[in-house]
């Protein structure tokens, strides 16, 4: 049992197999897992590579390789999408996303949440999503939880940015909890961005894909897809390129998988782009449409005492106060986010602050004083994935409309929190540090830029790229997960989703994922 | 689509012919174009910009002008004193030109044309180019190029200082004197990095 990293060993290979999955995140993972499981041939390829703290996830009994080391620029090389410099096409949001055994769970922060119960009505309301209502998931969310050590955050975990950010937003009288945590064993070290070295935050790498591989898997990494294999309409498989890891670069080789079924489980970036690169039909228009991906706005504060907000668990307690939008008069008012304290490295802490030179200087010299809020919208204006002449992603992000007031409002609330906590000095992330002294500040937010170049959001969560619904008119895939226009091909990762789930996404990508493999059984599809 | 504009002694054709890049450092307009296009007649200095690189630079992607902006460049985002290294001191630019080798040509022109931007922007304004300002006019170029209401100026800015910044604070040098108290475990470099 192995994850198989170099296909073909210097030739073009050739498997066969029942079920191909494309990505090894929350999504493929699920799949792969359930599936094989219960006894089918499952082939797993990755894009990106295989990377271990310092334990064996597939043989607690050994030694790791250690490469999830706890370095920012080496978890960019080695577990981000784009080596951490991808953006949005005009440069304003910061994609984040994994590309490694494990996906994006290998850099999550493991916040694990139940889709709220509102957003599966509206879902069911507004797009017609059967097959997912609350008591449907509940049972899925509930073998998640067992399986991944689901807890609420213990008092021990709260860093100093945490126990801020309670006293702030307590003290405001705002509704928030204990974020639930996939966590076993913990060491609070703080490198959960990072991929944890310790296998204690329970991502895919250390428990579904293990499964997956006792069940009888096989998962290549090192391969990228370069398209999905139909005949007649159906799904028969996919061509990959085998990528070289001492070099990054496709090697020149090729594996190729035949298969009964495609599950595409590539991420909420990466799953339309393998769709347009296949030329699969799209006669809805919508692949690749309806964009969400939560882009985050990030206020800092300066305190008297120790922050230190780089140690333990990013996000131990959460703000549900904003989460949904509120309006007034049918015009938004306010809301539509999650508030969260914020954890960053000193690298990329040092990109988002604002200013240089010395200035800057003696801003990152304040580092451990320094602490801060992370917000996620809930993106209402929704954005567009595209692939451009010579086949390279296009990713159009609107910072507009009501995602911009959002953002702002956003940046308000937590300049709020960080006041209310004690801070000195509390500071927004644009170019030149607009400082908030107090409530009366806050109109200030209003008339700043935001654009491109005045200050950057990242996006951590994509969904709704090859959104699920019943009519074939307006939905790319089908309730039961296979898509409409292509037979035996079938989506396993948030791009199903009708709209972002307004919170963060893993728990529902697994449990969606879930549903399906087991529909598959049930229906004897394979 | 826009026309050739010879800026570079080492190459033939600008960047700007590209469409717009993922990375999205320069909004592409006629502007930039015209003020590159000027610059570049102006650009073919090499004993200036030789005179701004080290013994033992070697770039792999950058051309050698460019690297020599971005160490200038670099200087002023992240000077050095008695108590902090700068960027200059811990190779920041040769971490980031090794960087862009990993990356799609997109993305590296978009840094060449940043880079060219704030080599030739002080032109209009001062007469001469950024790399031969004295460090007082230096910052003050880039402040006003970071506070610029020219949306692709701006840009430029940013995706250049973000690199500046987080290839700088990556390395274990620079974290005494912010008071981070580092990683638990040893560095294991990747493979994938030249």
């Amino acid at each position: 049992m192995a994850i198989i990293e170099d296909a073909g060993a210097g030739r073009d290979r050739l498997e066969h197999t029942q079920v191909l999955v494309i990505g090894s995140g929350a999504g493929g993972a699920s799949v792969a897992m359930r599936l094989a499981e219960a006894g089918k041939r499952v082939v797993v390829l990755e894009r990106g590579g295989y990377y271990t703290g310092l334990v064996d996830p597939l043989d607690p009994s050994r030694p790791g390789r250690g490469t999830l080391d706890q370095r920012e620029d080496d978890m960019f090389v080695r577990i981000d999408g784009g080596r951490g410099l991808d953006t949005s096409e005009d440069g304003n949001v910061n994609l984040t996303y994994g590309s490694c055994v494990g996906g994006a769970t290998v850099h999550y922060w493991a916040d694990s949440y139940r889709t709220p119960p509102d957003r599966l009505d509206r879902w069911e309301r507004e797009f017609g999503l059967t097959g997912h209502s609350e008591d449907e998931l509940r049972p899925y969310f509930d073998e998640i939880e067992r399986d991944l050590s689901i807890h609420r955050a213990l008092d021990e975990s709260f860093n100093g940015c945490n126990r801020l950010f309670r006293r702030g937003v307590d003290a405001l009288g705002w509704h928030a909890e204990r974020v639930p945590q996939a966590r076993k064993g913990c060491l609070r070290s703080g490198f959960c961005m990072q991929g944890c070295a310790y296998n204690a935050k329970q991502s895919m790498l250390v428990t579904y894909l293990p499964r997956a591989l006792h069940a009888g898997a096989l998962v290549f990494a090192n391969c990228r897809v370069s398209h999905i294999t139909t005949e007649g309409g159906r799904a028969t498989g996919a061509v990959a390129e085998v990528i070289d890891h001492s070099t990054g670069r496709a090697s020149g080789r090729r594996l190729t998988v035949r298969s009964e079924i495609v599950v595409l489980a590539a991420g909420g970036y990466g799953s339309a782009p393998i769709w347009l690169g296949s030329k699969l039909p799209n006669g809805s228009g919508q692949v690749g449409r309806n964009l969400h991906c939560n882009p985050c706005s990030m206020v800092f504060g300066l305190f008297d005492e120790d922050v230190s907000m780089w140690r333990s668990i990013p996000a131990a307690y959460g703000c549900e106060e904003w989460r949904l939008a509120r309006e007034e008069a049918g015009r938004y008012k306010e809301g539509g986010y999650l508030l969260m304290p914020n954890q960053l490295g000193p690298a990329t802490l040092a990109a988002v602050l604002p200013g240089f030179g010395a200035d800057h200087q003696r801003l990152m010299a304040a580092m451990p004083q320094i602490g801060g809020t992370i917000a996620w919208i809930d993106d209402h204006e929704s954005g567009r994935i595209s692939l451009a002449a010579d086949g390279s992603r296009r990713y159009a992000i609107p910072i507009a409309g009501r995602n911009a007031l959002m953002l702002r409002d956003s940046m308000k609330k937590g300049a709020l929190a960080l006041l209310a906590a004690g801070a000195r000095k509390v500071f927004l992330a644009d170019a030149v540090g607009t400082q908030i002294r107090d409530a009366s500040d806050l109109d200030r937010i209003d008339g700043v830029e935001i654009g491109p170049g005045a200050m950057a959001f990242a996006a951590p969560h994509p969904a709704g790229a090859l959104r699920m619904g019943p009519d074939p008119a307006h939905a790319v895939v089908g309730p039961s997960g296979e898509a409409h226009e292509v037979r035996g091909l079938y989506v396993a990762d948030p791009n199903v989703f009708p709209t972002a789930p307004s919170v963060d996404p893993s728990e529902t990508i697994a449990a969606f994922s879930l549903i399906l493999a087991d529909r598959l059984l049930e229906r004897g599809v394979v | 689509m826009e026309t050739v504009n010879e800026i570079d002694c080492d190459r033939a054709q600008l960047s700007l012919l590209h469409p717009i890049s993922r990375r999205g450092f320069l909004v592409r307009s006629a502007g930039a174009s015209a003020l590159l296009a000027g610059g570049g007649v102006l650009g073919c200095d090499d004993d200036h910009y030789g005179r701004l690189l080290r013994a033992g630079d070697a770039p792999l992607v950058l051309a050698p002008r460019e690297f020599a902006i971005l160490r200038a460049f670099g200087k002023r985002i992240l000077p050095g004193d008695a108590e902090n290294p700068g960027a200059d001191s811990l190779a920041v630019p040769t971490r980031i030109d090794r960087e862009l080798s990993f990356h799609r040509p997109a993305l590296q022109n978009d840094v060449r044309d940043a880079l060219l931007l704030v080599e030739w922007w002080p032109l209009l304004t001062r007469l001469t180019r950024f790399s031969a300002l004295s460090d007082t006019e230096q910052d003050a170029e880039l402040s006003a190029m970071m506070t610029s209401r020219l949306v692709w100026r701006r840009a430029a800015f940013q995706g250049l200082k973000f690199l500046i910044m987080f290839f700088h604070y990556t390395q274990d040098a620079s974290w005494p004197v912010i008071g981070y108290h580092g990683p638990w475990v040893a560095r294991v470099p990747p493979a994938t990095l030249a």
